[in-house]
């Protein structure tokens, strides 16, 4: 083969290669993968905010041991769930959901309950608590809106031609499982919390 | 044909425009108030302050303020600034939005993720609650915005904000307003607490600091003071180029 030719055959042959799809493909998946951590990273961080702030509503709250045991125990359900992104399936995905999605509701009645006690909502140390717990929700948010946008990418590169076709011969990747709203939280949006008197 | 074709195109922008609702001002620099808040004195002494720390090698701080959220949650919003701007070094993370919006009354201190360790969530909400809130409730924005920057810095940068200086911080602008209520700026802060919390996070910061080999970088200069959006191609030179990454950490409050 003429040397002339040899540049512009490698140049051609990069440029399919950058577009197929060889690379896109493993690199979003990669970031998948990365905002999977992310997402299961948040929600450790709010499980191990939890021991504290029961700790704390025990000391003024004692007559609200049903609502703080609620709250423990879907603590301990839920951190036995994380995102395995190795292995994503729909059922585990709702599993984990369901999972967080029970702590969720378990809180937001603990902060209704909380309310009624004035001394509580002025201490410092629970004050600080329930910061941090806000802070940790809107991370949760983030990350999940972020894993969302990764796993959105990387089903447009599995599904849509011409990278498909690259992952239809040689990665051979399914389509992972979307993040959906689990139904309680669903309900949760849609109901607003009772506050009896 | 062009014609009727750059009228649809404008037709479909537009409507992608008001579609879109909130819209993420340009970076001009590190005080960007779109909602006409703060005085140009204010203003001036923030801009100066801010562009000579990030340059001196501290974090990048900027003070945002828009007129509206237009639907969307402070949250939301602080964070579209916060992905579009990229505060802080790419390795660093340490980038921090001040954000206010002015007619739903919200606030929100935006934390980058290589700052969170040193200016918690807790922190975050405690300089909204006792310096900004009682401030903005008294519509002295310019006095909120300078003592939160500067309380923000004592956790952030706590030997630079040494050096920032309360003194400093409380600039004629400030002063003035003040006494044209007819009290002096002292007895309010003391009435208020404000002083002794800025006091106690200052000195927090110099006993917790161990931070002294910040000023290490070799963060290189601005390249002249209008160079704040330049996008120029060395990361640490240029405002916009930083790459700094949000995760959602900070507080939020109402004034």
């Amino acid at each position: 083969m003429p040397r002339s030719l040899l540049l512009p055959l490698l140049l051609v042959l990069g440029s399919l290669l950058t577009g197929c799809g060889c690379q896109s493909i493993p690199q979003q998946k990669n970031a998948v993968d990365a905002a999977a951590a992310e997402v299961n990273n948040q929600y450790k961080r709010r499980a191990d905010l939890i021991p504290n702030l029961v700790e704390v509503v025990k000391g003024y709250a004692a007559h609200e041991q049903d609502t703080l045991t609620q709250v423990t125990e879907a603590r301990a359900k839920a951190t036995d769930t994380t995102i395995d992104p190795s292995k994503l399936d729909p059922a585990q995905m709702e599993k984990f959901q369901a999972a967080q999605g029970s702590l969720t509701q378990a809180l937001s009645r603990l902060m209704v309950v909380v309310e009624k006690y004035p001394d509580l909502k002025a201490d410092q140390n629970f004050r600080d608590l329930q910061a941090q717990l806000e802070g940790t929700e809107n991370r949760i948010t983030v990350a999940r809106q972020r894993y969302i946008e990764a796993v959105k990418g990387f089903n447009d590169l599995v599904t849509v031609p011409p990278t498909s076709w690259t992952n239809s011969l040689v990665y051979k990747h399914e389509k992972m499982p979307q993040w959906q709203v689990s139904p309680e939280e669903q309900k949760a949006i849609e109901t607003a919390p009772k506050v009896t008197f | 044909m062009t014609r009727p074709l750059g009228l649809g195109l404008g037709f479909v922008l537009g409507l992608a425009l008001f579609l879109v609702g909130f819209t993420v001002p340009p970076a001009t620099g590190p005080v960007v108030d779109s909602a006409r808040m703060l005085d140009a004195d204010t203003r001036q002494f923030l801009d100066g302050k801010l562009r000579e720390h990030w340059k001196n090698g501290g974090s990048q701080v900027a003070v945002v303020t828009v007129p509206s959220l237009q639907g969307l949650s402070v949250e939301q919003a602080a964070m579209k600034v916060a992905e579009s701007w990229k505060l802080g070094t790419k390795d660093k993370d340490n980038g921090l939005i001040l954000f206010i919006a002015s007619k739903e009354r919200e606030v929100r201190i935006e934390v980058g993720q290589g700052l969170e360790g040193f200016l918690t969530d807790a922190h975050a909400k405690r300089i909204i609650d006792k310096i900004i809130v009682p401030a903005f409730k008294e519509q002295n924005y310019a006095r909120g915005v300078l003592y939160a920057v500067n309380a923000i810095l004592a956790y952030t940068d706590p030997d630079a904000a040494a050096s920032f200086g309360l003194e400093e911080a409380a600039p004629p602008a400030t002063v003035k307003r003040t006494a044209s209520v007819g009290r002096s700026t002292f007895s309010t802060l003391f009435e208020n607490g404000i002083f002794f919390f800025i006091v106690f996070a200052i000195v927090l910061g110099r006993v917790f600091g161990g931070r002294g080999s910040y000023r290490r970088g070799g963060y290189s200069s601005w390249g002249g003071s209008s160079s704040w959006g330049g996008g120029s191609s060395s990361s640490r030179s240029s405002w916009s180029g930083g790459g700094g990454g949000f995760s959602g950490g900070g507080a939020s409050g109402k004034w």
